[in-house]
């Protein structure tokens, strides 16, 4: 079932001297098993629209429809507390929600609360283990022993270990060294293409967005400034100038060879691989693969 | 979190805004003090009236303060109960199982709340228009002259203005991990009992990590930067005596001298009668 946002707006602190108009009448339909980006300035409102998704914020007007969930201004968030294991939500830097005494412990946790019996929350720890690439023998060490990025593989579990259909995910490779972000996104695509997952995503860095996603979202002010393919954005040079976007750098040197009289076509790059077979394509005037 | 109002600073621009930290300080103790004296009911009117007028033009919402009293009538009713068993005098209003009720247990009661009513509108105006910031240099200005015994004021005043500079931060931290929890499906308002608890927990514990990862990092980053505590450093902002100060130290030295004259020669300002 797809998530739909109906004119959503909300307000941080209403009627206060600290007022804030978060989001404006933000209309959006993602469909199932499709891999989303939302990107936009800081402050534009992606990190609130992402908290609309499970329910954390309720929205100031409008409505949301996940699953089979309705959100609404008026909603009791004990009605919609299902939608948090259907809706996984995993923050930035999410390695600093570990707490508990072990690793096993620790992804355990959200399953539990929802009532997971616990031969089946053994069955996905294992799995979920191999998936994320971790080796078992952690699982009985103190999440606060393991290095930055196995910490972010132990919180991510902690999230998929309630088997939610719905992954969102708020900038996933804050922090990480770039080969650390690869295995990061690797894992969430095979997600989105093994498991069938919808994968939302905020993220700041543009080669991600146009090497993984399907769909971008760019947010500008709480409002929906464009939506569509991430090349078609990436290569809208109106509107990455209006909106202060930095073009991805394949896109870059696209541009340029474009421009030089080279007859690429645009849809066909999404990473720097993309290209030069492109580039080969175009010189020998015929198709290459 | 954020919607915490009690006691919090509101960023507007009024007179009292815009007056001494030091100043707002010494007026604050000054009308503490009046407000515990053993008032008669009129001066307590009076007094009840200028911090009505004062909360008025610094914008505090009345209904604030109202608030915060929801979250003291326990104390009020222990207090109750108190009075009722120990004052014994004046005379009896009606009795309850054969058990008297003295006028004098309630009034007393009454009194103690109208004082810790005028007390929280006090401290909520000092708050409310002065910056933390401001208000530890107020405090480091009064602490100055205990250097000479080995007082560490300016110490104690950086650490009194980290600490609040850090209660913000900690509330959004706190607000995100109690989100990322509530995404694992932590209930802290429903729930059993040892669901709560838990929850707690899971609240907790990644608090006090982040908040010993960050003390760390803005040590270092302090060092880093050549911070010597003993050394003698000089301010960005100077605080500074003006006008308005002045027509404020004056309205503050007619309201205590009123309520002092008011309680030990009652006839001199013509309401000797009423006390």
């Amino acid at each position: 079932m797809p998530v739909t946002f109906n004119d959503v707006s909300y307000v941080y602190l209403p009627h206060s001297p600290y007022e804030h108009v978060a989001l404006k009448h933000v209309n959006l339909k993602i469909e199932d098993q499709e891999f989303v980006a939302i990107i936009g300035p800081t402050g534009s409102g992606k990190s609130t629209l992402l908290q609309h998704i499970n329910g954390l914020l309720l929205p100031s007007e409008g409505s949301i429809n996940v699953n089979e969930y309705t959100i609404t201004p008026k909603t009791k968030v004990r009605s919609i507390r299902n939608l948090r294991r259907e809706a996984g939500l995993v923050f930035q830097f999410p390695e600093y929600q570990l707490f508990e005494a072990n690793v096993h412990d620790d992804i355990a946790f959200g399953p539990k609360n929802f009532g997971v019996p616990a031969n089946e929350i053994e069955e996905r720890i294992n799995s979920l283990m191999t998936t994320v690439g971790l080796p078992t023998s952690l699982l009985e060490r103190s999440p606060f022993e393991l290095s930055g990025g196995q910490k972010r593989r132990v919180a991510l579990c902690g999230i998929l270990a309630m088997n939610p259909s719905i992954l969102v995910l708020d900038e996933p490779t804050a922090g990480l060294d770039p080969r650390g972000g690869a295995k990061s996104l690797n894992l969430i695509k095979k997600l989105n293409e093994e498991q069938g997952k919808t994968i939302i995503l905020v993220t700041h860095e543009m080669d991600i967005v146009l090497e993984y996603c399907q769909r971008v979202i760019l947010l500008i002010d709480g409002e929906v400034k464009a939506d569509g393919k991430p090349a078609d954005i990436f290569m809208n040079q109106e509107l990455l100038a209006e909106s202060k976007i930095v073009q991805p750098q394949v896109l870059q040197v696209a541009t340029r060879l474009i421009k030089g009289g080279l007859k690429l076509d645009y849809r066909n790059i999404k990473n720097a691989e993309d290209l030069a077979n492109e580039i080969a394509r175009v010189k020998k005037g015929g198709v290459s693969k | 979190m954020k919607n915490i109002t009690l006691g919090r600073y509101l960023p507007y621009d009024t007179w009292i805004h815009r007056l001494d930290p030091r100043f707002k300080i010494i007026a604050m103790i000054a009308l503490l003090v009046c407000v515990f004296q053993p008032l008669p009911w009129i001066v307590n009117g009076f007094l009840a009236l200028v911090i009505l007028v004062l909360l008025l033009m610094s914008r505090v919402k009345i209904s604030s303060i109202f608030k915060s009293l929801k979250a003291m009538w326990f104390m009020i009713l222990v207090i109750l109960i108190f009075n009722v068993i120990l004052i014994r005098t004046g005379e009896v209003l009606f009795t309850i199982f054969d058990y008297p009720i003295y006028t004098k247990a309630l009034l007393q009661t009454a009194t103690i709340a109208v004082r810790l009513t005028l007390m929280i509108s006090i401290t909520t105006i000092l708050t409310a228009t002065t910056r933390p910031l401001d208000l530890t240099y107020g405090l480091e200005f009064f602490m100055t002259p205990l250097k000479v015994i080995k007082f560490p004021a300016h110490e104690i005043a950086m650490t009194i203005s980290i600490a609040l500079r850090f209660i913000p931060t900690l509330l959004e931290e706190t607000e995100k991990i109690m989100k990322a929890q509530a995404s694992r499906g932590v209930d802290l308002k429903g729930g059993t009992f040892k669901q709560k608890i838990n929850g707690i927990i899971a609240l907790i514990i990644p608090l006090f990590v982040s908040s010993f990862q960050r003390s760390e990092e803005l040590a270092n980053a302090m060092e880093a930067r050549g911070y010597n505590p003993s050394g003698k450093r000089t301010r960005y902002r100077t605080l500074k005596f003006h006008a308005g100060d002045l027509v404020g130290l004056i309205v503050t030295c007619v309201v205590v001298a009123l309520v002092f004259i008011a309680i030990y020669n009652p006839a001199l300002i013509g309401i000797g009668g009423l006390v």
